[in-house]
């Protein structure tokens, strides 16, 4: 349970790769965002040691966190992440399948400081989950980097703990093998699809909400899968995935806003999650099509970036059915930017409040053939 | 320096081994501390490329921000500068054995550690290849008895050259054994260095032969320092007497390491980046109870820790590991609610746990108290029975040696202790 690995979201994950960049996600900057100016060269000098200093600063801001069900008994050990401190506490991103079924957590520091941690919310869907921890004075928080500026081929190392707490602060190091990588732990609505960072560092059951640094010690993400097997008898390896930073750090922080908690520090309410949600179910980025069912969808051949639109769920609350986009619609402009694939709708979608209007340029099929038409319609909560 | 590889498929029993060595970049860094082997400055093309991918230059040539200073150039090896350096000590011990008519060799992986006359001593993993030897010994039981015959061990080399093992001595504890070879061939011996130096981060490579054997021999698997006084444990099922030597349980410091390693490396040497010695390869992390299965948590012995205990071997057969005569825990894998129950000060991390002091044992003598959480021990700081498991095999029979504690209300004590 701790890490969750393919069997899980078997067949689900594909692995697409998207030539242009994810726009940079813009969040609350509020706590300890730092601009990634460095020029970010290719660093692919694997034989040369990690310098200690960034090692140093960077494990100091990753625990672990144990987690015992409600008779007391362990249940598991995942890692988690320092990422802002305030008043006398702090607090830690992690996953949601860390704490998921847990009822009371252990927080391990990197000096082995142990204090009890209460979940103040969750957000499923990105798994990820927010702890609140006394304040530790030797910790660190961690420097927030940008995962958007991530490129195949950096190096990067992993900080958490793998196995059993003999091996705390695990540190494994390797290269980014891949970009948005598209994983749905828990569905397939568009809103459910999840960016992923490749990796083919060691990361193993444990490391799960554990820390990704880059070169520099900066946090671009949260390592929680990894693929274990095809499903026949050949076991994959280094075939690991961490959720980008910029995604997890939405989340986080709109899991402790949404969290109301009294003066004295009491948590009266969770803190919870809102999805966007554009209401698109059975969707395929164009790239994905074959020329066969190109064909036979008669999709001109000059369209090629874009998502498909196979139907649509929710008859009559989806707001692209009020507008009478009926079956393989393909979506490609989405408020004026041009629509690569499901990736980076799903992004764009992620980032846009609920309650706002977007206007989306289709390509909508009439009579076995697309007209371009513009339609404005209202991004929902999602009701997954 | 720049350095790429791709390694191995292993389709059907084949191997397909593509191995495109090494290209060598000159980036700005300059690493002044590691000067002891040899600068490779230019590129190392590739040497063989099975399958027609030429993965480097691709590699290479589609990094559009890879630049290429040429003003410094990095003081640092390479793998396979250091590969080279060290393969000619690594070896194969093999556990020969014919049982119903059929030849069984079992290897596990060594190195030549020093020489003596014409007498190479060769390091390896004790239970790595006792435990070979036993199920090529076939049916053993619990308290069966063994007797190593001679012959049955051979030290080989991947130039080819086989000679007849001798066994010299074991230090189960530790999981070490030494064998010897004697003969007039040159053998080159490697540099050992000091595991003390190691810090997390450090790249190291390993070598040794996976238990496929020979097809496999001295692969070269390249990782990181991931964490280091791991303290081990392992029980052996088996009660085996082996010459003078019994198994039983072997309670010692390992570093961990993210290298790939595979059953039948055990034994072989990890490298730091200055082509020296500072550990044997002793086991990997398996699988968890869900049955997945750990990917590249590997752990060897620190060499620092077997010098003694080798030197001793050498000399006189066996290393006898002295006593302090304290049954300990470690305070870091407690509970919350275990520290309550043990009195823990709240201040109090890390060390280790007194939890019983033996009568008439050296501690008892020191009038060390029961309660108090072992912080430094030999000058190093504990941060649990590895340290102290490490400092042990440093020391010996007569030696004394300072003990630092703290008791429950946080206050400091320093013991002498005559070992």
């Amino acid at each position: 349970m701790i890490l969750r690995i393919n069997s899980l979201f078997g067949g689900a994950l594909t692995l697409i790769f998207l030539a242009s960049s994810i726009p940079a996600m813009t969040y609350n900057n509020e706590v300890n965002s730092v601009s990634t100016d460095k020029e970010l060269t290719t660093n692919l000098s694997l034989y040369q040691d990690i310098d200690n200093i960034v090692i140093e600063n960077a494990e100091k801001a990753v625990v672990s966190v144990i987690n015992y069900d409600k008779n007391g008994n362990y249940y598991g050990l995942g890692s988690g992440v320092i990422f802002k401190s305030e008043g006398s506490f702090q607090y830690l991103i992690t996953n949601y399948h860390v704490v998921e079924d847990g009822a009371t957590f252990e927080v391990v520091s990197w000096d082995m400081q142990r204090v009890y941690g209460i979940v103040i919310g969750y957000d499923s869907i990105q798994d990820c989950a927010v702890i609140r921890i006394p304040k530790l004075e030797n910790a660190n928080v961690a420097v927030i980097g940008d995962s958007s500026l991530v490129v195949v081929g950096e190096e990067v190392f992993a900080i958490g703990n793998p196995a059993d707490i003999s091996l705390k602060n695990t540190i494994t190091r390797g290269i980014v093998s891949g970009l948005n990588r598209v994983v749905n732990e828990t569905g397939t609505y568009l809103e459910q699809q999840k960016h992923a960072i490749q990796l083919d560092l060691a990361i193993n059951p444990g490391n799960s909400g554990g820390a990704l640094f880059n070169e520099y010690g900066e946090l671009i993400g949260i390592n929680t899968l990894k693929l274990t097997s095809d499903g026949g008898t050949a076991k994959y390896e280094g075939i690991n995935l961490a959720l980008p930073i910029s995604d997890m750090f939405l989340a986080a922080n709109r899991i402790l806003s949404s969290a109301i908690i009294a003066n004295d520090g009491t948590l009266l309410q969770n803190g919870t999650y809102t999805k966007s949600s554009l209401g698109i179910a059975n969707f395929y980025s164009l790239r994905d099509i074959s020329l066969s069912q190109r064909n036979q969808l008669n999709i001109p051949s000059s369209v090629i970036s874009g998502v498909l639109v196979r139907n649509i769920y929710g008859v009559l609350s989806n707001p692209l059915n009020t507008n009478n986009i009926g079956e393989d619609s393909i979506i490609v402009s989405y408020n004026g930017t041009n629509v690569v694939d499901k990736v980076q709708l799903r992004s764009l979608v992620y980032n846009t409040l609920i309650g706002t209007n977007v206007s989306l340029t289709i390509l909508k099929k009439v009579n076995n053939s697309y007209q371009t038409i513009v339609v404005t319609t209202k991004i929902v909560q999602s009701q997954y | 320096m720049k350095l790429y590889k791709k390694i191995a498929a292993l389709v059907l029993g084949a191997m397909l081994l593509s191995s495109c060595q090494l290209i060598d970049k000159i980036d700005g860094v300059i690493n002044s501390t590691s000067s002891s082997s040899s600068q490779s400055d230019n590129p190392i093309s590739t040497s063989v490329d099975l399958d027609n991918t030429s993965f480097c230059q691709n590699a290479v040539n589609s990094d559009t921000n890879y630049t290429s200073s040429t003003s410094n150039v990095m003081n640092m090896s390479t793998a396979s500068s250091i590969f080279a350096e060290v393969r000619e000590s690594a070896v194969v011990v093999n556990a020969c054995y014919a049982y119903n008519s059929s030849e069984y060799n079992y290897i596990t992986s060594g190195f030549i550690y020093s020489k003596i006359d014409d007498t190479y001593y060769i390091v390896t993993n004790a239970s790595g290849i006792f435990h070979r030897y036993i199920s090529a010994t076939t049916n053993i039981t619990e308290n069966d008895v063994i007797v190593i015959k001679d012959g049955d061990f051979e030290i080989s080399f991947d130039d080819g050259k086989r000679y007849i093992g001798q066994f010299v001595g074991s230090y189960d504890a530790a999981d070490l054994a030494v064998f010897a070879i004697t003969t007039q061939d040159d053998i080159k011996l490697p540099t050992i260095g000091s595991s003390d130096e190691l810090e997390l981060g450090d790249s190291v490579l390993a070598i040794g032969t996976p238990s496929l054997g020979d097809s496999l021999i001295n692969s070269l698997v390249r990782g990181t320092i991931s964490g280091l006084g791991r303290r081990q444990q392992i029980s052996y099922n088996q009660t085996i007497g082996i010459k003078q030597y019994t198994f039983s349980v072997a309670d010692y410091s390992t570093f961990q390491f993210d290298a790939p390693v595979n059953g039948g490396m055990e034994g072989g040497p990890v490298v730091n980046s200055n082509g020296e010695i500072v550990g044997v390869i002793s086991y990997k992390y398996l699988n968890d109870s869900s049955t997945v299965a750990y990917e590249s948590l590997s752990l060897a012995t620190p060499i620092d820790d077997l010098k003694l205990p080798i030197q001793k071997i050498i000399e006189d057969g066996e290393f006898i590991k002295p006593t302090i005569g304290v049954s300990i825990a470690d305070v870091g894998p407690m509970t919350i609610v275990q520290r309550t129950a043990n009195n823990i000060n709240d201040n109090v991390y890390t060390g280790s746990y007194i939890a019983a002091v033996s009568t008439g044992s050296s501690a008892s003598k020191a009038s060390v108290g029961v309660g108090e959480v072992i912080v430094e021990f030999n000058g190093a700081e504990v941060k649990g029975m590895s340290q102290v498991s490490s400092q042990l095999l440093r020391l010996q029979k007569g030696d004394s040696v300072v003990m630092k504690t703290v008791d429950k209300s946080n206050v400091s004590h320093t013991y002498n202790i005559a070992l």
